[in-house]
């Protein structure tokens, strides 16, 4: 087909599908057309701007035109859910093109949609390792994900970096005060950190990451000293961070497994051997590749023939907390100087989503933000054609009140709420920097109003999916009784009962437990703390309430019938998810409804899946019948692995702030409480935005720079790292405004920022960016709330 | 939010009609099964045979068992680290039983050209009707058989007998193929006598009418491949594939999705009153709407403890399937 039939046939089904034709000369138009010369095109797409679209007809472009085979074309998209629907956009686009061809009688061989090569980064480094690399099936490595990484290391810490010479590895590097603060979260409290296991997990999962992705493709070559060893006495450290990464991989290795870091960085190595089988690659949301991910996008370009398409927005680059450096993005174009690699760059700044006022004020909040210092070269605007709508407004007041007004509005525009709603009903979204419903928090107290007038509210990050009295914390409990249960008995004959258990502290209460100590592994007793709480909650250890009474019956039957069979010699082929299968059959658990407990129990059971698949390649099977055994003692004997699994469950259940699970079954009909994070890549009718006076933090800069070999000047007070270098202060001001400028350009309708001053939570105040936008516009009463004004943002204003 | 639902036929639609509640509870809430049962069979077998159509064109043998196998391993080694093996070995007993290729099998591989195709078609629908979406994106795996200068015959046949309410049976009258012939297959781990062959025979022409939307043409037929069917005469079925059969099996598809969203509506509003049991038997007591094969579907199940239609099937809940206290089974 030749470009111009299939423009033709473009806007043919552009126009059917309700949009506009693409304009002769338009960056749209520019954007689609493969040239021959292109090697490199970076699309720098605002919000709302409609990139999707365009990265769909350039896709159908190559294929049609350009005609390369689909199984040739790599689109990298930032999650799973976004391939989803690139590809059916692409699928419909290519099924409409097919139609409008034949209309014409312009004939299209079938593009073969289906093959193009459509997925998130690590998805597709292993999909296509295991195509074209034989080593990488040889080995048969399997890929982990974040959870079962987080297990691994929490498992396996202090064996896998417990080396000499004293002080361990382990030791040696959590003891330089000055390198561990680097990963310290900015709203933990306390002088100590990392506090627990999983603490300690989540650190060594940031420094490993950090180091692979950063380090390791920006000084791995050279072994430049990582910064911090430059400005720090911490003779040493780099060596130990290689020694970490050695052992990690080699652990790795050892199990035949893969994590997300070590797959790219396998990728890369072996990518010359997958080149020659691609010929164009797509990258979606390339302003959060991080150092590593850059190497393998660009690697492409070592062969002559591939081209690199890559879309982005420097403005809504939001993960350099998880390592992704918005350097990579905007230095893209001098690295193909460098190269000699030729590069093209279109820019779409119309934003078609929101309303002109929306765009206006999102616009105004860039030019006067530390965003119009180190943003590209870009201006939002609306499309000329677009109608006005709402102004942006700003709700100010005391936060109790403020609470009850917003829940109020959002009751009253009747969003969508299950299947009975009207198919018109509008989206709703509350965008807060925290959504944690940890304690007195804003987040939780905004989601009760809200609930409290029937709305239903969906917040997957608030931290409380495992807290007391939830179904996660409740089957757990259950399990630990199972395998461990506490009981009340006397120290002493005629003493005063004291709660025993085979994993207590204290060896003489072990000694009167029903169940024997495990034989080999530390067991924490974070289960029965959890436990306890469970039966106390019901009634008292040993004579539980009437809602529990029948459950810890059930259980005690089941453990009594286990002891039984294994006494007859009958094999139980009862497993510990089939035994939470049965559990879920009781009414206590079964009749919660279509309800947030419904999909914690489904949590439930999911991470009771994800730690037992990683033993399934090892001899001792989580997966195994449930074998306790009676010693002569009369004292209940577990295989070591249940009790490690039960150890590992009780601190994550305790230690862990757990998240609801995202289920979009349910999160679709909810009004959405979600963080700026949360919210990229997503766009809601009406949108409230509020907890954005957070500090600029410089640690994540920090990071970067140090572990690119810059060696940066920082402090350490309490635990809190401090910089005074302007460079990293104001990118952490960005890194800041940039939250702020994805959360308000979610909004289709309306637009409302959320201020409580007076509120205790010190991110409760409105951030000074937008706080200066609204300026000294005048502000009136709401009428049901006396202390809750209304400022609307003024058109006018040069906005 | 998304405005695309995307429908797995076999996981979605067909699992639905199977039993609508251990579909919402799986698919819509994210229980884990805790005994999978297995669905990648047919997915082994229509790989097994695309690379053994190739390797019998490239080298003009059929290859060896140990060659398949290691090649499946080699494709599908995330279900083997994940101890996922039976389906292995059931697959190759189906191709290579007692070490030898079947006949069916090989005259399929010498006759024909094999290749999988994944089908992906979107498919708009009012948004009333599907609680708010407007796309389906409909997903399935086929192979597309190009019919060369053995062609195959088929003893079986399927005939419609309602085009527009697509009812239809088997019938003993040969199909003959002739070379140039396009067809879809699909391969089905179950005997040809089981109760879903008409549900089968509706999906391969909904595949077939996404095939002409790709391609312009219909299928000259499609073809069902039973690979547990131990007598050999009765594995293939051949199905009549004409427009109007497929424009309505396209309605009969979407009326199927509606009854899944309905289905998951029912679910929202109280996940306790999706009735479980053979969609197309709802009318019947619960009891009457487990079927031997879907029986074997809920002997597994995790949700079967308080299933009244499970429940009911076995005569009460003192029966070892679904006894809570009974430690000798999972």
């Amino acid at each position: 087909v030749e470009p111009s039939a299939f423009f033709e046939l473009v806007d043919e089904v552009l126009v059917e599908a309700g949009r506009s034709p693409l304009h002769p000369g338009s960056p749209q138009r520019k954007i689609v057309e493969v040239l021959p010369d292109d090697r490199v095109l970076q699309i720098v797409a605002g919000p709302g701007s409609g990139k999707t679209e365009m990265l769909v007809w350039r896709v159908l472009f190559a294929l049609v035109v350009a005609r390369v085979p689909s199984h040739r074309i790599v689109v990298t998209t930032f999650t799973r859910k976004a391939a989803t629907e690139l590809t059916a956009r692409v699928v419909e686009r290519s099924d409409a093109l097919i139609a409008a061809g034949r209309r014409r009688a312009i004939p299209i061989t079938d593009p073969r949609v289906q093959d193009l090569r459509i997925g998130t980064i690590h998805g597709l480094c292993d999909a296509l390792l295991a195509e074209f690399d034989d080593e990488y099936i040889a080995a048969g490595t399997q890929l982990i994900d974040d959870i079962e990484v987080r297990v691994r290391i929490a498992r396996g810490r202090r064996r896998l970096f417990g080396q000499p010479p004293p002080p361990p590895l382990l030791e040696r590097v959590l003891g330089r005060e000055a390198f561990v603060a680097l990963f310290r979260p900015p709203w933990v409290q306390g002088d100590r950190w990392p506090s627990s296991v999983m603490d300690t997990a989540d650190w060594l999962l940031g420094v490993l990451g950090q180091h692979m992705e950063t380090w390791v493709p920006r000084c791995g070559a050279t072994t430049a000293p990582n910064g911090v060893e430059l400005v720090h006495p911490t003779p040493g450290l780099t060596a130990d961070l290689v020694e970490m990464q050695r052992l990690w991989e080699g652990a790795l290795d050892h199990r035949s497994l893969l994590d997300f870091a070590t797959l790219q960085q396998r990728f890369i190595e072996r990518q010359g051997s997958i080149r020659p089988h691609i010929d164009h690659v797509f990258v979606d949301e390339f302003q959060d590749t991080n150092p590593a991910q850059y190497l393998l996008h660009t690697g492409w370009l070592a062969r002559e023939a591939t081209r690199l398409t890559v879309v982005g927005d420097d403005d809504q680059a939001l993960y350099r907390f998880r390592g992704s450096d918005i350097a990579c993005f905007q230095g893209l174009a001098a690295d193909c100087a460098s190269r000699g690699v030729a590069y093209r760059q279109e820019v779409l700044d119309i934003n078609y989503r929101g309303t002109p006022e929306i765009t206006g004020f999102a616009q105004a909040f860039r030019r006067t933000t530390a965003l119009a210092r180190v943003s590209m070269d870009k201006r939002l605007r609306p499309p000329p054609d677009a109608s006005s709508g709402r102004p942006v407004r700003l709700l100010r007041g005391a936060w109790q009140q403020l609470a009850c007004c917003i829940a109020d509005e959002v009751r009253d525009l009747g969003p969508r709420q299950g299947s009975g709603s009207r198919s018109d009903a509008p989206t709703v979204a509350i965008l807060l920097f925290s959504t944690s419903e940890k304690g007195a928090s804003p987040a939780l107290s905004l989601r009760q109003e809200i609930e409290a007038r029937g709305v239903r509210v969906h917040n997957p990050r608030n931290k409380v999916a495992g807290r007391a009295g939830s179904p996660v914390h409740d089957l757990l409990a259950l399990l630990s009784y199972l395998m461990d249960p506490v009981t009340s008995v006397p120290l002493q004959a005629g003493g005063r009962p004291v709660e025993v258990h085979a994993t207590h502290r204290s060896l003489d209460r072990v000694s009167l437990a029903v169940s024997a100590p495990p034989a080999t592994v530390r067991v924490s007793p974070k289960h029965a703390a959890i436990q306890k709480r469970f039966v106390k909650r019901h009634g008292r250890v040993g004579f539980p309430g009437p809602v529990s009474a029948p459950l810890l019956q059930y259980v005690d039957d089941i453990r009594g019938r286990l002891l039984t069979a294994n006494d007859e010699r009958r094999t139980p082929r009862l497993t510990l998810a089939g035994f939470v299968a049965r559990l879920l059959s009781f009414s206590f658990f079964r009749d919660v409804g279509y309800t947030i407990d419904l999909f914690r129990e489904a949590l439930f059971t999911a991470l009771l899946e994800a730690n037992i698949a990683p033993t399934r390649m090892s001899p001792a099977s989580l997966d195994a019948p449930l074998g306790p055994t009676r010693r002569p003692d009369g004292k209940i004997e577990w295989p070591d692995e249940f009790w490690t699994l039960l150890s590992f469950l009780g601190m994550l259940v305790a230690d862990v702030d757990l998240d609801d699970p995202e289920v979009e079954a349910f999160a679709e009909d909810a009004v959405a409480m979600l963080t700026f994070h949360q919210a990229k890549g997503l766009e809601f009718d009406h949108v409230y935005v509020g907890m954005t006076g957070r500090e600029a933090n410089p640690h994540t800069v920090l990071r970067t720079k140090l572990f690119s070999g810059e060696a940066v000047p920082y402090s350490v007070e309490q635990g809190t790292v401090r910089t005074g270098d302007p460079d990293v202060l104001e990118l952490a001001a960005a890194d800041r405004d940039r939250e702020i400028y994805v959360a308000m350009t979610r909004a289709r309708s309306s637009l409302t920022f959320i201020d409580a001053p007076g509120h205790g939570h010190p991110l409760m105040r409105l951030d000074d960016g937008t706080a200066r936008l609204f300026g000294e516009a005048s502000a009136t009463r709401v009428s049901a709330y006396p202390t809750v004004t209304c400022a609307v943002a003024d058109k006018a204003q040069p906005l | 939010m998304s405005d695309v639902i995307e429908v797995s036929y076999t996981g979605d639609l067909l699992a639905h009609r199977r039993c609508p509640r251990a579909w919402a509870y799986g698919k819509r809430a994210g229980f884990h099964p805790y005994e999978q049962v297995q669905a990648m069979e047919g997915r082994l077998v229509h790989h097994a045979m695309e690379w053994l159509t190739r390797e019998f064109r490239r080298n003009g043998d059929i290859p060896r068992p140990e060659m398949l196998r290691a090649q499946l391993t080699h494709y599908f080694r995330i279900l083997w680290a994940r101890g996922i093996r039976t389906a292995f070995d059931r697959v190759m007993g189906h191709l290579y039983p007692s070490g030898q290729l079947d006949d069916t099998v090989q005259r399929a591989i010498e006759g024909a050209l094999h290749s999988e195709y994944e089908l992906r078609a979107v498919r708009n629908v009012l948004p009333d009707d599907f609680g708010g979406k407007s796309k389906i994106l409909l997903t399935g795996i086929i192979d597309l058989v190009l019919q060369e200068h053995a062609s195959l015959t088929y003893e079986r046949h399927w005939v419609w007998t309602s085009a527009s309410e697509l009812d239809g049976g088997v019938r003993n009258q040969r199909v003959a193929a002739v070379p140039g012939d396009i067809e879809l297959w699909d391969y089905k781990a179950t005997r040809s006598s089981t109760r879903y062959v008409g549900d089968y025979a509706r999906q391969l022409l909904t595949y077939a009418a996404l095939y002409r939307d790709r391609s312009g043409d219909l299928p000259a037929r499609c073809v069902l491949f039973f690979v547990n069917e131990p007598d050999a005469s009765l594995r293939l079925l051949a199905i009549d594939v004409t427009s109007e059969l497929v424009d309505a099996a396209i309605v009969w598809t979407k009326a199927q999705a509606a009854s899944l969203q309905a289905s998951a509506a029912t679910f929202e509003n109280d996940p306790q009153t999706l009735q479980p049991g053979e969609f197309p038997l709802r009318h019947l007591d619960p009891a009457d709407r487990i079927t031997d094969e879907l029986r074997q579907q809920c002997t597994a199940c995790g949700l079967r403890f308080d299933c009244n239609a499970y429940v009911g099937h076995v005569g009460g809940r003192n029966h070892p399937d679904v006894d809570i206290l009974n430690v000798l089974k999972n």
